[in-house]
């Protein structure tokens, strides 16, 4: 085996492991914060969301160890929580708040 | 690297292979910490009954006053008396308190009189008046008793580790570690059905396989949904983004967002004095509204104008067992007026959609409703869920034992040397520790300072012993030793107590009090399972079918004195 197979194999390794633990927990903190703009009875809404939250985590953990390349498990990652923020945005805004 | 072989590594061959991989190393990190959890957060299912074990001083004090509960309520105070008395206390000793809670009186309006405020930092204190006298009670003055975490230590062990928040979140992580096993288990898992049918005994590594599989299948919904439910009692602690975005991230901020949250309409301090008025009118205004005997009687912002009193009612046995969510019934007045400001009937809250599923989600983690089968059930699936742990790492090594895999590269025989240590420790390790715990309130002097601290100690500097003893002694021999020391400590917990106290399990039994009887018989069950295994350990070893293996270079160091060493366990 050589030396740069193995290092290629630990960065793998390594995106991975943060796609599961900081990119789980980033797109669950996206989802809570979408919940809460999308409803008028904020509060409730923000429960709802960290209710559900955890559901979005353990997506994100089971595909991050999946056949998926990081590349790809990251660049998806991204985009769905770009996306939870853009509509958090959009959603406060055409509420006006 | 042994895994590019075998396509068995993160990511790697198909999507259940890399499940596979996921559900062993997930697994196995988080096994050892899952197990102590689940063990000690299964013995919290009864964490009265070991309390009440835990301090024999009261059980004389609690016979007689279950005897004379008849006699007592006529020489003890009325209701409207211990109101009288307890708001006088607060009165003149705390009337800047930003809350006052009176405990008048038990379901029955007999029992203690207690006092509860915010002090001058925001923390909740206490103190106990004599229902007699209205005399605020000294703590010097009661009667000596032991010193003791009780049960409770269990209940706090398995969820912040008497670790603080530190614990909170590192078993909240494990918990959502516990969520992706079990996901990742039952993907890896394709006759998940047949599979439970299945148990092929005296097959070594086939037969824990089985067992690992067995237990988690037939308790699935159980491990998910506790597993679950723990995680989301404590969600706005653990996913505060929410919050921070909406309200900030200020302990002033979470606090509005708890208040927005429970108590929708809690005004505002007036500025204007008054004082608070006598409180027996409310209490049976709100007893008749609720249906239930008061509780408590709770004053938002004593001496101003726009204070509220809060009367809370006590939950019946029976009437908890068949409600999910466990609050009791409330009536919110306002002081000024009297007028009636929320209602909430028994198992009602005063929130919203989102509140009420976080106090049955409360009630579902901890058992609340449906009485003691119930908590028995609980107890059983624990278990379940602590042997599917165990199961789970002991498979780990008894793979590994006749077929290195060289995981680790060259420290792979150091690295599993540890794994099978650290198994021991874990496992039959954290069983001394507690049964341990329990011999320590037993032998530690009464009059002890801190005692309860002691015990606690006690605790943990058994279980470090053991790790550190399975870590000196060969694995075989450390599983025997351990198991030994198990099985000898539950076995004579019921004499040890005989000798320092002079109760018994006979006497226990006599008496009914099944609180104290259940403890001995659990550990003395415990105690029996203990010597079964370690006559299973000792049996002969049936003869095997050698596997033909790959000669790989890693072998050459599995003829390591220790792991070479046909394990016990296999």
């Amino acid at each position: 085996m050589s030396q740069t197979d193995a290092s290629h194999s630990g960065w793998g390794m390594g995106a991975r492991v943060a796609a599961a633990v900081l990119g789980g927990y980033a797109i669950s903190s996206a989802w809570v914060v979408l919940c809460g703009a999308m409803s008028q009875a904020r509060v409730e809404a923000i429960v709802g969301g960290m209710q559900s939250s955890w559901l979005w985590y353990v997506a994100a953990v089971i595909w991050a160890f999946s056949p998926a390349s990081p590349r790809r498990i990251w660049f998806v990652l991204s985009i769905l929580i770009l996306l939870m923020l853009a509509a958090t945005i959009a959603l406060l805004y055409l509420r006006g708040l | 690297m042994a895994q590019s072989k075998n396509e068995f590594g993160a990511g790697k061959g198909s999507f259940r292979q890399a499940q596979a991989w996921l559900h062993t190393w997930c697994g196995l990190w988080f096994s050892w910490l899952l197990y102590a959890v689940f063990l000690t957060g299964t013995l919290a299912v009864f964490e009265e009954p070991i309390t009440h074990w835990m301090t024999p001083e009261h059980h004389a004090h609690e016979q007689a006053q279950a005897r004379s509960v008849d006699t007592a309520q006529e020489a003890e105070s009325s209701l409207s008396r211990r109101l009288q008395w307890g708001l006088a206390y607060m009165k003149r000793q705390h009337p800047g308190a930003d809350m006052w809670e009176l405990w008048p009186a038990d379901a029955q309006g007999g029992g203690d009189l207690r006092v509860y405020w915010f002090d001058a930092n925001g923390q909740y204190a206490a103190a106990r008046l004599d229902p007699k006298s209205g005399n605020a009670v000294d703590a010097a003055d009661a009667p000596k008793v032991r010193e003791t975490l009780g049960g409770h230590h269990f209940v706090d062990f398995h969820y912040q580790l008497h670790a603080g928040q530190v614990g909170l979140w590192i078993v909240g992580i494990a918990a959502l570690a516990m969520l992706v096993a079990l996901v990742s288990g039952v993907i890896t898992h394709r006759r998940i059905f047949k599979d439970f049918f299945t148990f092929r005994s005296h097959k070594g590594q086939r037969s824990w396989l089985d067992m690992h599989n067995a237990v988690a299948v037939l308790t699935l919904p159980f491990q998910f949904m506790i597993a679950y439910t723990g995680i989301a009692i404590s969600c706005s602690t653990f996913m505060p983004a929410g919050i921070a975005a909406y309200f900030g991230s200020s302990a002033e901020a979470v606090k509005s967002f708890q208040v927005a949250l429970n108590e929708p309409g809690k005004p505002q301090r007036s500025g204007q004095s008054m004082p608070v008025p006598d409180l027996e009118s409310f209490v049976l205004r709100g007893q008749a509204l609720i249906g239930q005997p008061v509780r408590a009687v709770v004053i938002d912002y004593p001496g101003d104008a726009a204070a509220r009193i809060g009367v809370y009612g006590w939950n019946a046995a029976d009437d908890l067992n068949q409600r999910l969510s466990s609050t009791s019934g409330m009536a919110m007045f306002s002081a000024a007026t009297g007028e009636l400001q929320q209602l909430r009937l028994p198992g009602g809250v005063d929130g919203g959609v989102g509140s009420l599923t976080q106090s049955v989600i409360g009630g579902l983690h901890m058992a609340t409703y449906g009485g003691l089968p119930l908590k028995w059930l609980y107890f059983i699936c624990g278990l379940a869920g602590s042997a599917m742990m165990a199961t789970g790492a002991i498979l780990f090594m008894v793979k590994r034992r006749g077929k290195h895999q060289g995981e680790f590269g060259s420290s792979t025989s150091t690295v599993y040397r540890m794994i099978e240590a650290v198994n021991v420790a874990a496992i039959v390790g954290l069983g001394i520790a507690c049964v341990g715990f329990l011999w320590a309130n037993r032998l530690l002097p009464i009059e002890l300072s801190q005692r309860s601290r002691w015990e606690l100690m006690v605790f943990f500097l058994l279980w470090i012993l053991a790790l550190l003893h399975a870590l000196l002694r060969s694995p075989p021999m450390a599983w025997r030793d351990q198991m030994t020391a198990l099985a000898v400590l539950c076995l004579l917990l019921p004499v040890l107590n005989f000798l320092s106290t002079g109760d018994h399990l006979a006497a226990y039994l006599l008496e009914g009090d099944w609180e104290s009887a259940g403890v001995e018989l659990f550990s003395i069950a415990v105690g029996v399972a203990a010597v079964a295994a370690l006559f299973w350990m000792r049996r002969p070893k049936p003869v095997r079918k050698q596997m033909p293996r790959e000669v790989s270079k890693d072998l050459s160091a599995m003829v390591d004195a220790d792991s070479a060493k046909q394990g016990s366990l296999s």
